[in-house]
């Protein structure tokens, strides 16, 4: 069983992967860290009693299906402000907030003004990798994230995204590819 | 001849992925302050429920530990081992006896059956007399 100390560590370790994993699925800093919030009380409350080394995937498993239930959440939302708005006209200024903030998060001078020319490249190439994970396809984009940023093995991928180790090898090699043409298509090589 | 696209190995997609995700690893680095105490503060709930799981289990073993503790005295929280040996064997030997007096009272009454049995006018093989059984069923008004 995961000591607290054990939890700790691994929530320590993990959290800003996971917050940056939820916000590309849902380009918003609020939502990004409430789905992160609910994956975590879900692993300590459900799952405290597991040994520290099943943790990782365990916890991926958790997030991703948070931002599922995101999804299905938002999607009943946008019913109900699709219909109230076209009964009341008043939804646009709603979305047009949404995608200032967007804007903002994405925008690289709201946090830093002046970067060296060393670091250029960087910012650049991150900039790009963030917004091409953004486009990705939510599976690719999931394969990718767990089997490389978190390093799941391909079977503890497969067994949390609930597909087989072929269909992780193959999202993993399509997401690779397209991250790799889009810095590419901006001039920078790996 | 035909010249297939160029496939990338599994080794080069597994290159191309370190070199993006290590990217990524520095803009986990640079997140706003507001975002990182969140997230701290969301650890230390998360945490908190985990000890609160943790210690209702720890209440409920202590729960369990007083309840054989006021069967075998107050001593027995704060009881050496050898003690603790010595409770563990008497509640063995106890769940012996019992085991031994409900085995004997088992046979004592299987006994007390046949005796009856024996004692009764009616012969012990009128029972297993098919012919003895069907008149006794014939007879009894309730069955059909």
């Amino acid at each position: 069983m995961a000591t607290p100390r054990e939890l700790d560590a691994f929530l320590a370790d993990v959290e800003r992967r996971a917050y940056k994993t939820a916000w590309f699925a849902v380009h918003n800093e609020e939502n990004a860290l409430d789905i992160v919030q609910d994956a975590m009380l879900k692993l300590a409350e459900s799952y405290g009693d597991r040994p520290a080394e099943e943790l990782p995937a365990l916890f991926q498993r958790i997030l991703q299906n948070t931002i599922r239930d995101f999804y299905r959440r938002s999607k009943v939302r946008n019913l109900w402000t699709t219909l109230f708005s076209a009964l009341g006209g008043h939804g646009e200024t709603d979305e047009e907030s949404d995608l200032d903030r967007i804007e903002r998060l994405r925008d690289p001078n709201s946090t830093q003004q002046e970067q060296p020319d060393a670091a250029l490249e960087q910012r650049q190439m991150l900039e790009i990798l963030e917004n091409e994970l953004v486009k990705l396809p939510a599976r690719q984009r999931e394969a990718f994230l767990m089997r490389y940023w978190e390093g799941l093995d391909t079977a503890e991928t497969a067994e949390a995204m609930g597909c087989s180790q072929g269909s992780v090898k193959t999202h993993c090699s399509r997401a690779t590819q397209a991250l790799a043409a889009a810095l590419k298509a901006k001039g920078i090589q790996l | 001849m035909t010249h297939e696209p160029h496939q990338p190995t599994p080794a080069q997609d597994d290159l191309l992925a370190k070199a993006m995700v290590s990217a990524l690893d520095q803009s986990t680095g640079a997140l706003p302050s507001r975002i990182t105490a969140r997230l701290a503060q969301m650890r230390e709930q998360a945490l908190a429920h985990q000890k609160q799981w943790q210690s209702a289990l720890q209440l409920a073993g202590q729960g369990t530990h007083r309840a054989i503790g006021s069967l075998f005295g107050d001593s027995f929280g704060s009881a050496t081992d050898w003690r603790r040996w010595a409770a563990s064997l008497g509640v063995l030997l106890l769940t012996a006896v019992f085991m031994f007096w409900q085995a004997q009272d088992q046979v004592e009454q299987l006994a007390s059956e046949d005796s009856a049995l024996l004692s009764e006018a009616l012969p012990p093989n009128a029972l297993l007399d098919k012919g003895f059984q069907s008149w006794v069923s014939s007879g009894t008004p309730d069955v059909q």
